[in-house]
Order: C-alpha cells, then sequence, then structure tokens
C-alpha cells in the first residue's frame, strides 16, 4: 500500500508539473479551418481548398529567423464510410511543405508539392498564410454522401537539425502537427 | 530439461554487446553531424543507445540485487563479491566522472567559443555588403528599365514588338516583356530564342504594381541562381507594363550564396548554441553511462567467474565439515586458484582414504568388539568390569543369569546403586566393592546370597587393570555359580559316607544282631527270671538298635546309590492323582489338587518321582500330626524358552525356620524327632537327575511349600 500510494503521489506531481505546459499549448500549433470540395471539369476529378491555420511558437518562429527549414506534410485522405469496419481509403495524398528564411534577399522562401516553383514572402506572416491556402486535386469515382474528408498536418521533426531534435521530441513548443480531422463530404 | 545445461559463453556474448554498443555509439557520434548521411536515423539510434542503457541499467539492478540477497543469506564468496565490486566501481567511477566533468567544461567552452561579436558583426557586414551590392545592381538595373518604359511610352504594340529586342540587348537584361493589365502579352524579347512564353508575375508582383505602378525584386530564378525582377509601367493610352529580367553574374551570384550560406549556417549554429550543448551533453552522457554500465555488468561477470572456485573452495570446505569427505571440486582454470581446488581435491581424497582406513579399523575393532561380546554373552561365567571409580562398564548375560540382577542397567553407576535397589544382597554386594577398592592384587573369594531358588554361592575372582602406563583404569570381576557344583561335592561325599558306612557298618551289624539273639537263647534259662528279664531287655534293644541301624544304613545305600532311570513319558497329573488317592484314603488329610490343565508331559522315571510325591506328602502329614489339608497345584511354565511342568505342594504345618530353609535339601537336616534327615536331600537328588529343580517357596507362610519344575516332554 505504501509503494502505491508513492507512486501516486509521483503521478500527481508529474501532473502538476505538467499543467503549465500543457495551458501554453493552446498559443501555437496548425489547425485545419474548412475543407471545400468542388468537382472538376473532368468526371473523377475533385479539388480539394484547404484552409489551414500555421501558428508557430516563439522557438519556431526564432528558429525560422535564424535560418532553420522547418518542414511540413499535409495528409488527404478520401475516406469510404464502412459501418461494421474501418473506413476504407479511396484515395490517398501527401502535399509537403516547406518553410525557410533568405537571409540574403530578407525573404521567406515556401516550397509546397503542390506548385513547382518557390514562392518568397516578404513577411513571415504572408508566408504562412500563403501555406495556409491549399488546392489539392484528386480523383476518385463513385462518390459517395457518406464519404469523409480525413486531414492532418504532421511536422517532420527529423527535417531538424540534428542537435535540434531530441529537444523537438520532448518540448512542446515543436508540437506543431495537427490532430486527424474529419470533413463530411460535400459538394 | 536440456535448456538448463546450454551454457553461453559469457565472454563472448559480453564482447559481442560491447561491440555492439560501441557501433551504435559511433553511428551516433556521425549521425550527429549534420551533414552526415546517418543524420537522419539520429532519433532512432538516440532511442536504441537509451534502450541499451535501460537494459545495461536493469542487468546491473538485476545484478546488485542478486548480490544483496546473497549477502543477507550470507553465501559463500559474497562478501569477496562485494568488496571486489566496490573497489571495481570506485576505480572506474572516480576518473570516469573527472573525465566526464572537465570533458563537459571543455565541450561547453569550445561551443561558446564558436561565437563572438566579431564574428557576428563580420558576419551581418557580409551579408549586408552582398545585400548592399545586389541592391546596388537593382537599382542600376531599375534605372535602364526606367529608360526603357520612358523610350516606349506613347508607342503602339507593334512599335513595342519591334523594339523590344533592341532595347533588352542595349541593356543586357535575360529577357524583357510588354504586357497589358490583364496579362496578356504584347511583346517579348529573351536571350535565349528557345523561350517562347515569358516569365509571367505572380499574383504577389501584381498586387504590388496595382498598388505602386512599378515592381522590383531580387529572386531566386529557375536555375538556382539569382535573377533582378523590375517591372515599370508605361506611359500610354493603355496600361502597358515592362517586365525586364536581369540575370546576376554567376560570380557575383556564387559569392553572396556563399555568404547567405555562411551567414545561415553561423545563425542556425547560434540558434542551436543551447541544444547543442545539450546533444553534445546527452551523447558524452550516454557513452559514459554506457560505458559505466557495461563495465559494472562486466565486472560483475568476471567477479563471478574469479569468485566462484573459491566459492565452490568455501562449499567444499562446508561439505569437509560436515564430513563429506569425498567432496571433489571442479578444476575452473589452471591459474593459482585452479591449483588451489587441485590441493583441495587432493586433501579430500587424503582425507578419505585416511577415513576409510579408519573406518576399516574402526569396523575391524568393532567386530572384535562384538565378538568378544559374544563371546562374554555366551559365557556361563558371570563377567563384570569397573572403572578406576568402581563404575559398572560392562555386564555379561551371564551375570544377569546368575545374579538375577539386570547389571547392564546399571552401566555407568557404582556399586552403590546396586546396593540401594537389591538391600537383600547388599552384605555380598558390599564385601565385593570392598574388594574391588582394596588394592592392585588378584582376590578370590567365595560369596553366599539368597537368590529366587534359594540359597546360591558365588566363586568370585577379581582382576585389577592397568594401562600401559600402570596407571589403575579399573578392574574386572569374574564369578560362577558354583552351588551346584558344591552340592556335588556334597552329595559325592555323602555318597562316599553311606557306601563306606554300608560296607564297614552294616556289615558288622548282622553278626552283632545274631549274637545279642544266640545270647539271649542260650542265657535265657540259664538266668534268674529277672536276670533273663533284664538280658531279654538288653538283647531287644540291642536287635532294635542294630535294625535301625541297618534302616538308616539302606537310606545311605539308597541316597548314594547311582541312578538307574527307567525313563518314559507319563502325564504327571495322573501320577499325582494316584499318590494323592492313596494317602486320602489312609489319613485324615484333606487335599486338594489345582490343575491349569489336564496333560502334563514329562520324560522320567515314574517310580523316582512317585518316591519323591511320597516323601513330601509324607512330610507335610508329619509336619500337620495328621490333621490338615495339603494343597497341591500343576501348571505349565515357559522359561528360558523352554517348557516346564511345575508342580507345588503347600501343607498347613508348622512350616520351616529361614536358618533351615538354606540346608534343608543336605542330609541329616531334619526338625524330625525320629527322622533320618534324608528324605529331602533323596527328593532334591531325583529331581536334579532328572534335569529339574525344587526350592523352598519363602512366600508362603501358612506351613511349608516345595515347587517343583521339571522339562516338558
Amino acid at each position: 500500500m505504501r509503494g502505491c500510494k508513492n507512486v501516486a503521489k509521483a503521478v500527481l506531481i508529474c501532473a502538476i508539473g505538467l499543467l503549465p505546459l500543457s495551458v501554453d499549448a493552446g498559443g501555437y500549433g496548425v489547425h485545419v479551418r474548412s475543407v471545400a470540395i468542388s468537382q472538376s471539369d473532368a468526371a473523377d476529378a475533385w479539388q480539394l481548398s484547404v484552409h489551414l491555420d500555421f501558428r508557430l511558437s516563439q522557438v519556431a518562429t526564432d528558429a525560422v529567423l535564424h535560418g532553420v527549414p522547418l518542414s511540413w506534410e499535409v495528409k488527404l485522405r478520401w475516406l469510404k464510410a464502412r459501418k461494421l469496419w474501418l473506413d476504407e481509403i479511396r484515395v490517398e495524398k501527401v502535399v509537403p511543405l516547406t518553410l525557410q528564411y533568405q537571409a540574403l534577399l530578407n525573404q521567406f522562401a515556401v516550397r509546397r508539392g503542390d506548385k513547382p516553383e518557390v514562392e518568397m514572402f516578404a513577411s513571415l506572416n504572408n508566408a504562412l498564410a500563403e501555406m495556409s491556402r491549399l488546392q489539392v486535386n484528386l480523383s476518385t469515382s463513385a462518390v459517395s454522401t457518406e464519404d469523409k474528408i480525413a486531414i492532418k498536418v504532421v511536422f517532420d521533426r527529423e527535417a531538424l537539425p540534428t542537435p535540434l531534435r531530441p529537444e523537438a521530441w520532448l518540448s512542446q513548443q515543436w508540437d506543431l502537427s495537427s490532430d486527424w480531422s474529419v470533413w463530411p463530404f460535400q459538394k | 530439461m536440456a535448456f538448463s545445461k546450454i551454457k553461453l559463453p559469457v565472454g563472448l556474448l559480453a564482447m559481442a554487446l560491447f561491440g555492439l554498443l560501441l557501433l551504435s555509439l559511433q553511428l551516433m557520434s556521425s549521425a550527429s553531424q549534420a551533414s552526415s548521411e546517418l543524420s537522419e536515423m539520429y532519433s532512432w539510434l538516440l532511442v536504441v543507445n537509451a534502450i541499451g542503457l535501460v537494459v545495461l541499467f536493469c542487468l546491473v539492478v538485476v545484478n546488485v540485487y542478486s548480490l544483496g540477497r546473497q549477502l543477507r543469506k550470507q553465501e559463500a564468496g559474497s562478501k569477496l563479491t562485494f568488496r571486489m565490486l566496490s573497489l571495481f566501481v570506485l576505480q572506474a567511477l572516480a576518473p570516469a566522472a573527472i573525465v566526464f566533468y572537465f570533458s563537459m567544461q571543455f565541450l561547453h567552452q569550445s561551443i561558446d567559443s564558436w561565437f563572438n561579436v566579431e564574428i557576428d558583426r563580420a558576419m551581418d557586414d557580409a551579408l549586408e555588403l552582398s545585400q548592399v551590392s545586389l541592391d546596388q545592381r537593382m537599382r542600376w538595373h531599375i534605372k535602364q528599365t526606367q529608360l526603357v518604359s520612358t523610350a516606349l511610352a506613347n508607342k503602339s504594340d507593334t512599335l513595342m514588338a519591334l523594339e523590344i529586342a533592341n532595347w533588352r540587348e542595349m541593356i543586357e537584361a535575360r529577357e524583357m516583356a510588354v504586357f497589358t493589365g490583364s496579362g496578356r502579352i504584347v511583346a517579348s524579347s529573351s536571350v535565349n530564342p528557345s523561350d517562347i512564353l515569358p516569365n509571367m508575375p505572380d499574383e504577389q508582383v501584381w498586387l504590388q504594381l496595382k498598388q505602386n505602378g512599378q515592381y522590383y525584386a531580387i529572386e531566386p530564378d529557375e536555375d538556382g541562381g539569382i535573377q533582378i525582377r523590375v517591372v515599370q509601367k508605361i506611359q500610354n493610352d493603355e496600361p502597358r507594363f515592362l517586365q525586364a529580367l536581369f540575370a546576376v553574374p554567376v560570380r557575383i551570384a556564387d559569392l553572396a550564396d556563399s555568404i547567405e550560406f555562411a551567414f545561415v549556417r553561423y545563425q542556425e549554429m547560434r540558434f542551436l548554441q543551447r541544444s547543442l550543448k545539450q546533444s553534445f551533453s546527452l551523447l558524452l552522457s550516454l557513452v559514459l553511462l554506457l560505458s559505466l554500465l557495461a563495465a559494472i555488468w562486466l565486472a560483475f561477470i568476471l567477479i563471478r567467474h574469479i569468485v566462484a572456485p573459491v566459492k565452490e573452495l568455501v562449499k567444499g570446505t562446508q561439505a569437509v565439515a560436515a564430513g563429506h569427505y569425498r567432496q571433489q571440486l571442479p578444476v575452473l582454470a589452471q591459474d593459482d586458484l585452479g591449483f588451489l581446488v587441485e590441493s583441495f581435491n587432493l586433501m579430500t581424497k587424503r582425507i578419505a582414504r585416511s577415513r576409510d582406513e579408519a573406518r576399516a579399523a574402526s569396523l575391524e575393532v568393532e567386530s572384535q568388539r562384538v565378538y568378544l561380546e559374544i563371546i562374554l554373552a555366551n559365557l556361563t561365567t558371570g563377567v563384570i568390569s569397573f572403572d578406576a571409580n568402581c563404575k559398572i562398564r560392562t555386564a555379561n548375560q551371564a551375570a544377569y543369569r546368575i545374579l538375577h540382577i539386570p547389571v547392564s542397567r546399571f552401566i555407568g553407576q557404582k556399586l552403590n546403586a546396586l546396593i540401594e535397589d537389591y538391600p537383600e544382597m547388599a552384605d555380598s554386594l558390599e564385601t565385593l566393592r570392598d574388594l574391588l577398592q582394596q588394592g592392585d592384587e588378584l582376590w578370590e573369594r567365595r560369596i553366599a546370597f539368597m537368590g529366587p531358588n534359594g540359597r546360591q554361592e558365588l566363586l568370585c575372582r577379581g582382576t585389577p587393570l592397568f594401562s600401559k602406563d600402570g596407571v589403575r583404569m579399573g578392574a574386572v570381576m569374574v564369578f560362577d555359580d558354583v552351588t551346584d557344583l558344591i552340592q556335588a561335592q556334597k552329595n559325592a561325599a555323602w555318597g562316599e559316607v553311606a557306601r563306606r558306612l554300608a560296607h564297614e557298618i552294616k556289615n558288622p551289624l548282622t553278626p552283632i544282631q545274631l549274637s545279642a539273639e544266640r545270647l539271649q537263647h542260650k542265657l535265657t534259662q540259664e538266668l534268674s527270671e529277672e536276670s533273663a528279664k533284664m538280658l531279654s531287655r538288653a538283647t531287644r534293644t540291642i536287635v532294635q538298635q542294630v535294625e535301625a541301624m541297618k534302616r538308616m544304613v539302606d537310606d545311605f545305600a539308597e541316597y548314594a546309590r547311582p541312578a538307574k532311570k527307567q525313563v518314559k513319558k507319563i502325564n504327571l497329573l495322573d501320577l499325582v492323582r494316584d499318590v494323592m488317592n492313596l494317602y486320602a484314603l489312609q489319613s485324615g488329610v484333606r487335599f486338594t489338587l489345582a490343575a491349569e490343565g489336564s496333560e502334563f508331559p514329562v520324560e522320567v522315571d515314574p517310580d523316582n518321582i512317585r518316591q519323591v510325591l511320597h516323601n513330601l506328602i509324607k512330610n507335610a502329614q508329619e509336619a500337620m500330626a495328621g490333621k490338615g489339608k495339603i494343597d497341591i497345584s500343576l501348571r505349565q511354565v515357559h522359561k528360558n524358552n523352554l517348557d516346564y511342568v511345575e508342580l507345588a505342594i503347600y501343607d498347613e504345618g508348622v512350616g520351616l525356620e529361614s536358618d533351615q530353609i538354606a540346608r534343608i535339601f543336605e542330609p541329616y537336616v531334619t526338625n524330625k524327632i525320629k527322622g533320618t534327615g534324608l528324605g529331602l536331600a533323596i527328593v532334591k537328588k531325583v529331581i536334579e537327575e532328572h534335569g529339574g529343580v525344587i526350592w523352598v517357596d519363602t512366600a508362603y507362610n501358612k506351613g511349608a511349600g516345595f515347587v517343583i519344575q521339571l522339562p516338558g516332554a
């Protein structure tokens, strides 16, 4: 019984210790604001207009301003709903995003998978705003109104410089990923 | 069960583990370099090393716990293991901690030394220089573009298309194009003829154009280099925009790129300054902890390996102490400890051999002792040995048989204990005690005592025992029951007397009797009546006395005559009934007969036994003066693995005095006025000739009681 009490005490202390970090975690991160689906000219072609919200933590902002490139992967899944089993993935696409500061030009470069060229922005906010607007083309047939779109933005900690990775895995300041967000299929 | 026999080569395993750890640490060290191909595996390598650290920590904890348990149980070799391990850990930990501390100091100071204000300023200045250089170039190109836009102002689209190539070549632009406000291309020219479509501005450029009427920027080109984009509004009726793209010279672009790379790298390193310290500290700590824990674990294995022979030796000595002299230990190595183990094995072998020899000798001695005990036990002579304090050490069965005392129960006790428990033998035992204590010489003494079968006589001989040093160790007493021997001697003597009496006395009696009768016959008529009467009385007296002497001599002859038995198997009960009925009819004495059964077979001479019964019953009748009761009983008894028929005769007469009892069976011992004193002597003689015994039942006090035991048939 004494051992159990000690363990419970230690868990409580840890929980109290982590409380401020959890509260601060609300000020930054990545969220999916909206998803709009429109049909392209082709019958099976669909365009997803995804509105994301990138908010960098102070540490991440400092890192970008010091030339550290930040990378994300936007994962999109078109899901076919099933009643008694997990949803079937009709189509899946990953869009990489990279944000980097160009010191010589004093601009922020955004590389995204859906565009061939590098986009340059004079301010960080503009760059983040550009990254927030994502147009993705998907191709699938026999869609249903019960289909769903699942989106997740994953911050690639392994793309950070090696000395920064342990801290990135342990610190919530680097928790710049979003959870899976599921959106109903609406034309 | 076979799994337990599988023994992994610990040394090989430890070496493999160390190799893996070193490889993992090396990989992680390489991965910590940003340029390394392993950098992508950095996190995984970190996790792998952390897991290795946890595994090693668990191994060490398990070993420490196990050692703690061994220490609590005080197992062999645990204290030695603890001391060696403590010493090793202290020796390993102290220098490692010092090296770690100074390494950390050196590392942190080295990283801090990378950055200072001068380098910061130099890097900033270098970047600013690059930016200024590019900026001046851009301003020059802006001026050139403004000149061209001024030249093209208010010209038709056709003219613009015709002149644009010349203007592009004039201002050395890579590409030049004129387009409308809606983005329609009016004219274009490129240094590369294959570029049909010009590089159109993006939305941001358009936005800025709409706001400011011009746009200029340094931007990366499609080839990875740098280009300067300048867009100017052309004064015209319809809004036209002139875009000129200028390539930055390769040399300038390379220099700018190099400066930018160095600046960014420097800024990144400055940003990562704390992370670098943490990362290197983590790496160093991992290396230290892994090395230390692995060394401690290896120390456990090695120390256990070293202590194993010592542990076995301790167990071996404990086994030897417990009496397992055949204990042999495995020789694990041919070193000093191996030599010690071999010596131990040799020692135990010798001890075992000596033990076996001692055991064999002991067995031999024991068998000799047992043999002597058997001899002693089967001796008819009683043997009792005493120590120097007169305590009984050994006693054989004959001692019990002769003395009727369980002497063996008193082993370790003094004779006084025997005297206290058997007061009826106190006089005899005290005599023996005095003899045993008196001196150092051989002694011999005849001792009499009253046993359950009557008076017994012992011939005792004592011999003092001396050690090799001449110290008196005790004494041994040997004794024989000579009662029967003495009785036989007495009987023989009396037999000789009877024979002599018969020969020397009975022969003259007949002439005496005849002479006396002739004297009476011849002289009666010649003497006076009175003298004749006197002669007649004297003659009658002589004849009567001669007759009496003849009877006495006949009795002696009967007593001394050798036995001529006509042995046959009879039922003693029938014989007793015959004799009893004969006396019951003749006298007024009452008889009772109690027989426990109906068959009492004995092999005897019926005439002799009949005479015994006559003598005993006649004695009883005379003792009771012809009135009273005679009780006769018969029963079977089992004694010394033999069946006996016991006959007891009890009367209600005057009984026997205690001093008479001892000698009642001797000839000429009687309490009757007219008795010859040979009746009971003959009875005893007959009974003993038939292998039986007779004694006076001293417990009976209403008269005299005689008990006869005859061997059963």
